[in-house]
């Protein structure tokens, strides 16, 4: 008697365990290593970026330089948990670098926003706002509430303590409340 | 506002007061309107934030990433699920 597969949504630890199997076979020069990793956190890496910079282009070509340096580094990455987290700070590396070009080449970002007029209008309200604040309020705030992840990464990615982490967060959203002023009233 | 109270204002609205926490800081809230207007203020930012979609990645976006990654030497070979994503079922 046979089997069929149904490909079934990967749990967290379905993506740690698949994400150690691949960083082995990257590290074995299996060339269809890094496509799998791509495939795990192709997506988170690309998001996080666009939220950083702004505007697509930016965000595609830090998200493809980020996967460029796995492949460079292939013999040194351990699957110890903490690949996804060296994943991100690379990424924000990579953005801080680019956020410097642009306020030197004053580049505009774009808008990429779903929805009616009014809709879109106001979520670019928010992100102006968010873009206005310090870079450390603006960090935490991305990846915290816009990116969901986790307290604990999101303090190993910006290299700074979970109590920091939240102490910037607490005040970061208490900065973009400030910054909203009477939108807030169209904003909810 | 006290410190402590101020404290809890950011815990309440990132939700990570415990139940019994929370009931205080409600009580507290209720007996001071300004407390309670800036509670409701600091809970839609998170709120805002948190339903924010995002960015899209679209199947096109993916393909234009993966090719910016092919132009500067890398050899991607076909990413095939992995066997822990299966779930196997007889026949």
């Amino acid at each position: 008697m046979g089997a069929v597969s149904f490909p079934m949504p990967p749990s967290p630890r379905d993506e740690s365990q698949a994400e150690k199997r691949w960083l082995q076979a990257l590290a074995r020069g299996d060339e269809r290593a890094l496509a799998a990793i791509y495939e795990i956190y192709g997506e988170k890496i690309y998001r996080y970026a666009y939220r950083m910079l702004g505007n697509r282009s930016d965000a595609e070509d830090a998200t493809a330089e980020t996967f460029l340096r796995v492949l460079r580094k292939a013999g040194e990455l351990r699957a110890d948990g903490a690949f996804k987290t060296w994943l991100f700070r690379i990424t924000r590396n990579l953005c801080i670098d680019k956020m410097r070009q642009h306020r030197l080449l004053e580049l505009p970002g774009d808008a990429h926003y779903n929805g009616t007029e009014e809709r879109a209008a106001l979520k670019v309200t928010v992100h102006q706002a968010l873009d206005e604040l310090p870079i450390e309020y603006r960090e935490p705030l991305i990846l915290c509430d816009l990116e969901d992840v986790s307290a604990k990464e999101a303090a190993a990615t910006l290299e700074i303590s979970v109590p920091a982490l939240k102490s910037r967060l607490y005040r970061g959203r208490r900065a973009l409340r400030e910054r909203l002023g009477g939108s807030m009233e169209k904003l909810s | 506002m006290n410190e402590t109270l101020e404290r809890l204002l950011d815990l309440y609205a990132g939700e990570e007061l415990d139940e019994e926490a929370r009931e205080g800081f409600l009580r507290a809230i209720r007996e001071d309107p300004s407390l309670l207007g800036r509670a409701k203020d600091l809970c839609r930012v998170v709120e805002i934030l948190h339903s924010d979609p995002g960015p899209e990645f679209t199947e096109e976006t993916s393909t234009r990433i993966l090719l910016q990654m092919q132009l500067r030497g890398a050899t991607l070979g076909p990413a095939r699920p992995s066997p822990e994503y299966q779930w196997p079922l007889p026949l």
